[in-house]
């Protein structure tokens, strides 16, 4: 699991996985993650769910980017960059850039023992949210960073007194700072006194998408000696910081039994990492290995229910695609993107945004009824998407290369990220849960369907969830189609018609047998309506195809044709299967 | 018409035309509006329910003020203005320029 901001320089955003784990010679799923700068740290989240569902046995898990002209650009043009190296939390504000990589190995906890190995950590658990406030600028109140938060200790089921030590993601910046660390003190610091707090980017710089692991590594490093990093460059707290993270030059003395990794991101996502002491005593030549705990029982008193579709393409919007209608799927017949029709404020969205929101608006019923805000804040966006939204993209180094590095388009470069749609599609129909950004090439639409159904049915965190896959295709590419496509799937009692999500299943590239298998658990598919990468949806969008052929498999679900349906996408960096079925009468 | 106004009033004019001319063009070009310059009313307001632009795209206007009409606004002038409407934002470039009277 590969956490990214930028991939292998714009070309080719999920392949830098791919070669990652071919050279290692790994044939589990490759997924690479991209949540802007909480990139890593999603992803060591996921890694720890791939492990406890089966998906996987080891997982490798992290992040890495280089630091582009774009991002140097861009950074520069909203102004926060520090002319000396940051100094979080106090003067001067503003980050310094970085660059670089920052792997774990994850394995079980069971597994560890049983081959006889001594674990550094354990991941005990994470939480993931959406600002829904702005592209760049944190929630001032940081209740989305505190739902995050509330999120990995709910994972983790931690008491919020009982943390020892926090890695900020304090990235000097003005509006970062003081927005962490007052949900830190809030939320930590509730019934007595915060915990220690320390900033590694002081050290390191940001490392963009793999800031999280890197400085998660930072921390794990000094407490495997008994002691917490320190926050170089502190010359006393601004208004509203700590007043003693840490500072100094040296690590300070202090046993971490419990931990967490703070990471937040432009298009307003966070990530926060639960992560403890290994159960056992650690020598200096042990490999890095973080063990995850073993599998909790699933709880099934309730289950996911898939209820609704939307389709949005460049020629209009699909609200129920049904089997005779498959030339709708790709065209889209129905109506069109105008998103004032849905009534949603478009002006400031790129295409990739508009289409993503549309299909969303639909898959939510949007149109027909707003989310009430108790709702918004329990109910999230996980999207698949392939490449930056092109775009936007363009614009950037268009206005970097007509004005100079000093001039980038700011708003371009805040909505170039793989998962500023995402972003702009949570601001725009407040979708505040949980959000992720996911590629494996073609089949990222439905390998996010499948991380939100299993979401759903592990943790309460959320009651639903809009996953699908949004396209933009690049002005080289003119035979790929493009557009987006939603799903919205929810916690509840199923009513008789509706399709529910009866299982699912993620195995590496081309193994479809692997993610059938998993996803049928057992059970006889002979009356099963299989809808896979030879059925002929005509589309060739990569990411939002194998949601369409999600959406044509509930519609038929729902006319009563057939019981149940399998779609499956097996021809991108992991194999992913999606098994429905209809609640008879 | 402008035959009979004074001709400083007459000067103020033509300069108030061009100038919000410049400045749907740099607005046209941010805000990728479908359409003639001309279509941008004037009395728009710039965020919220008018253009719909946000704080990102205020530093896009500062940018490009300064490298395509060859204006810098200081920090005071933004604030000051609120940058409220397409017209005030004339204002505040015909100001610059010591074009107001």
């Amino acid at each position: 699991v590969f956490g990214t901001c930028f991939g292998d320089a714009f070309t080719d955003f999920h392949g830098v996985a791919r070669r990652l784990a071919g050279a290692l010679d790994l044939a589990g799923p490759i997924v690479t993650v991209s949540t802007a700068c909480a990139s890593s740290t999603n992803a060591i989240g996921f890694a720890r769910d791939l492990l406890l569902r089966g998906h996987a046995d080891v997982v490798v898990a992290g992040g890495a980017d280089a630091l582009l002209r774009e991002a140097f650009a861009g950074f520069s043009a909203l102004g926060v960059l520090s002319a000396s190296p940051c100094a979080p939390f106090s003067e001067p504000e503003g980050t310094t850039l970085a660059e670089g990589a920052g792997f774990l190995v994850l394995e079980r906890a069971s597994d560890v023992g049983r081959r006889g190995g001594h674990a550094w950590a354990t991941i005990h658990g994470y939480g993931l949210s959406s600002d829904g406030f702005h592209e760049t600028a944190p929630d001032p109140s940081g209740a989305g960073l505190e739902r995050a938060l509330r999120g990995a200790l709910g994972d983790a089921r931690w008491g919020a007194d009982r943390i020892d030590f926090v890695s900020a993601h304090a990235t000097g910046t003005a509006n970062n700072d003081r927005v962490e660390w007052s949900v830190i003190d809030r939320v930590l610091g509730a019934t007595g006194a915060p915990p220690m707090v320390a900033a590694s980017k002081s050290q390191v710089g940001h490392a963009q998408g793999a800031a999280g692991v890197v400085e998660l590594i930072v921390a794990l490093i000094c407490h495997r000696e008994g002691a917490v990093p320190p926050t170089l460059h502190f010359r006393g707290p601004r208004v509203g910081c700590p007043v003693d993270p840490v500072a100094g030059s040296r690590p300070r003395a202090l046993r971490v039994v419990r931990g967490l990794k703070v990471s937040s991101a432009f298009g307003g996502a966070n990530a926060v990492l639960a992560y403890g002491d290994a159960p056992m005593a650690v020598g200096p030549s042990t490999p890095p290995i973080v063990s995850s705990l073993d599998p909790i029982p699933q709880r099934r008193a309730e289950c996911v229910v898939l209820d609704g579709v939307g389709v949005a393409t460049p020629a209009g919007v699909v609200r129920d695609p049904v089997a005779k209608d498959l030339a709708g799927v790709e065209r889209g017949s129905e109506g069109s993107t105008d998103l004032r029709c849905l009534g949603v404020d478009a002006r400031r969205l790129d295409p990739s945004s508009r289409w993503l929101t549309a299909a969303a608006v639909l898959a939510l019923g949007r149109e027909r009824r707003s989310l009430a805000s108790a709702e918004m804040a329990r109910t999230g966006l996980f999207v698949g998407a392939t490449r930056m939204p092109d775009a936007s993209a363009r614009r950037c180094r268009e206005s970097m290369r007509l004005r100079g590095i000093g001039a980038a388009a700011a708003p371009a470069f805040a909505r170039m990220s793989v998962n500023a749609p995402a972003g702009a599609c949570a601001r725009a129909l407040g979708l505040l849960g949980p959000t992720t950004m996911v590629s494996i090439g073609e089949g990222s639409g439905l390998l996010a369907v499948v991380l939100a159904a299993d979401w759903l049915s592990h943790r309460d965190d959320a009651d639903g969830l809009v996953a699908g896959g949004v396209d933009e295709r690049p002005k080289d590419l003119p035979n790929d189609d493009e557009g987006a496509a939603c799903v919205y799937l929810s916690r509840g009692r199923a009513r008789t018609g509706a399709a529910v999500v009866a299982g699912w299943g993620v195995a590496g590239p081309g193994d479809p047998e692997g993610a059938v298998e998993a996803a049928g658990r057992g059970r006889s598919l002979a009356r099963t309506f299989v809808v896979d990468d030879r059925t002929a949806l005509r589309c060739n969008a990569e990411a939002s195809r194998s949601v369409a052929a999600a959406a044509l498999a509930v519609a038929c679900l729902r006319s009563g044709d057939v019981p149940s349906a399998l779609v499956i996408a097996a021809r991108g960096n992991a194999s992913v299967a999606l098994y429905l079925e209809r609640v008879p009468a | 018409m402008t035959e009979d106004l004074p001709h400083d009033v007459a000067l103020y004019l033509e300069r108030r035309e061009r100038t919000l001319d410049e400045v749907r063009r740099l607005l046209v070009q941010i805000i990728d509006f479908d359409g003639e310059p001309s279509g941008i009313d004037p009395d728009a307001s710039l965020f919220g329910t008018g253009l719909g632009l946000d704080s990102l795209d205020a530093v896009e206007i500062l940018v490009g003020l300064e490298i395509d009409l060859g204006v810098r606004l200081e920090g005071d002038d933004v604030v000051a203005l609120g940058l409220r409407s397409v017209n005030a934002l004339v204002d505040a470039v015909m100001r610059a320029r010591a074009e107001l009277p």
